[in-house]
């Protein structure tokens, strides 16, 4: 088997006839804790739909824990951008955890999912909330649920799309502090535009603006940031 | 002779009271969905669009339930392509249907002799001519529902919870979603009879609706929707039986009162709950 979780060679992608994505290449491997920053409209959630097979390159190869995206996809937790379905919809915290155990088009669940599913819930701290609907969570908390529902997939690779765009700072660290957590024994990968924030977290950071990949281990320096969107944005200057 | 009393002699009241029954069970099951997918329009034109299969199922001499039946699969199959593939012109094409559909049910009326009494009675129901094999296909009906979303429960939850989520867990969304839109419409085969089609759709949404504003999981809404649906029709029955007006526009207007009261008394309990917070949080900032 690769020794990379995610391998893109020369990745092209548009919209019609518009370029999203030109000639990206990443390599990430086994282990990793990556950020992928960017500015809005870089393409960052176009890269995380091709990485789960939910839309096709238009060149390039692509693969994805060894195997097509489409086959891989199964083995990874995928926290969606917030909020990608309706606040009041007629749903438990333990329910919405328990789709993360669904699989292929039969089944129920067993009481050996519901294991899987209350230990998801319990690392991720929200156990405590299983029976309420999710109209009453705040948004720290169903973020944190989204995160159970992915470690109910028993995912060998997390990937999460903006996890923080809509909770305040303070509940950003302590999901961050989860996911470096789970990183010591997953792949994670987190799409953010906040590139400050991210920074003191993951141990690389690929910068993605439509045709541009850079992707370092080093300090970033103000000058990668200014290349990348334009302007100044938060200063980042952190020893690795 | 009170409704009680007429009930314990007239077999066709017996029917009607069991043909409510039987598409309240219906209406709880699938207008949950319906209500919480947000989809009573597309409902809507599937109701609309059986009335042709029902013209021409009479014109050509076929049981007009069987015509029925095909018509609201095939015009839930057409609606749900539609919906999929054309999504930023759905609301003209549903409605296109939903009146192409009463076109064709009209015109081939028209060319069938004695069709008046019939028109009128598929347009706002005729529950007091519920026949008893009508009674057994409907019952046929609703185990059908109640099999097929017992089974695949799940997988209808997180198909329409959260599409992008099911398809990553390899659940095939597209066949669930036309499925749902098939059991929508063999529910408003089921409703036709009761209240008519033009009355179908408050009878397949406003009990879910309802009970959404009580209960909040999906099984304890269809359950909650069911006996709703119970009451309505039952009392809606008892009530034409004893003014003499039409049954299925007496159900559906005690369902909309119903509604409006849930509405109304859930907007007030919030604004309670509001204020009561408000109050706590002064109460607090008065104390530090």
């Amino acid at each position: 088997m690769s020794d990379l979780a995610v391998d893109i060679h020369d990745l092209s992608f548009s919209y019609g006839q518009v370029p999203v994505l030109e000639h990206v290449s990443l390599q990430i491997p086994h282990g990793e804790f990556v950020g992928v920053v960017g500015p809005n409209g870089g393409g960052k959630s176009t890269l995380i739909r091709i990485i789960l097979g939910l839309l096709q390159a238009s060149s390039g190869t692509l693969r994805v824990l060894g195997k097509h995206p489409r086959k891989a996809r199964r083995n990874i937790g995928y926290v969606p951008q917030y909020p990608a379905f309706e606040r009041d919809f007629p749903i438990t915290v333990e329910q919405l955890v328990l789709m993360g155990r669904l699989n292929g088009m039969w089944g129920s669940y067993h009481a050996h999912d519901r294991d899987i599913a209350l230990q998801a819930m319990r690392e991720t701290e929200v156990s405590a909330l299983k029976g309420r609907t999710i109209g009453t969570l705040s948004g720290g908390q169903l973020q944190r649920v989204l995160v159970a529902r992915a470690l109910a997939c028993e995912p060998r690779m997390l990937l999460l799309d903006e996890p923080t765009s809509n909770i305040d700072q303070r509940v950003e660290s302590e999901i961050f502090d989860l996911l470096k957590q789970l990183n010591e024994r997953m792949t994670v990968i987190v799409v953010s535009h906040d590139i400050a924030f991210i920074s003191a977290y993951v141990k690389r950071v690929a910068c993605l603006s439509g045709t541009l990949v850079c992707h370092t281990t080093d300090v970033i320096s103000g000058d990668d940031i200014r290349d990348l969107y334009g302007e100044d944005v938060r200063q980042v200057h952190h020893g690795h | 002779m009170d409704f009680i009393e007429a009930l314990m002699h007239y077999e066709f009241l017996q029917r009607a009271l069991l043909a409510g029954l039987l598409a309240a069970v219906g209406c709880g099951l699938i207008g949950t969905w319906v209500v919480v997918k947000r989809i009573s329009f597309v409902a809507g034109g599937i109701a609309h669009a059986v009335l042709g299969g029902m013209g021409a199922a009479l014109f050509f001499g076929f049981a007009p339930i069987a015509g029925a039946l095909i018509a609201a699969i095939v015009s839930a199959l057409l609606i749900g392509v539609i919906s999929l593939h054309w999504k930023e012109r759905e609301d003209t094409l549903i409605s296109a249907i939903w009146a192409i559909g009463m076109a064709i049910g009209i015109l081939f009326m028209a060319a069938t002799p004695g069709y008046q009494v019939d028109l009128i009675s598929y347009l706002f129901g005729n529950i007091l001519m519920v026949s008893s094999s009508h009674l057994w296909i409907m019952i046929v009906l609703d185990l059908i529902l109640a099999v097929i979303l017992f089974v695949f429960h799940r997988q209808f939850e997180i198909v329409i919870f959260d599409e992008e989520f099911a398809l990553l867990r390899g659940v095939p969304v597209t066949f669930f979603y036309l499925l749902l839109l098939c059991l929508i419409a063999v529910t408003v085969v089921l409703l036709i009879q009761v209240v008519g089609l033009i009355l179908v759709i408050a009878l397949l949404t406003l009990p879910a609706a309802i009970a959404g504003q009580f209960v909040h999981t999906l099984s304890k809404m269809m359950i909650a929707a069911t006996l709703i649906g119970i009451v309505v029709s039952t009392s809606g029955l008892a009530l034409s039986y004893e003014t003499d007006l039409p049954t299925g526009a007496i159900i559906t207007l005690i369902a909309a009162v119903l509604y409006l009261c849930a509405s109304v008394g859930t907007a007030y309990r919030n604004r309670r709950r509001k204020l009561q917070a408000a109050n706590m949080s002064g109460v607090n900032h008065g104390a530090s």
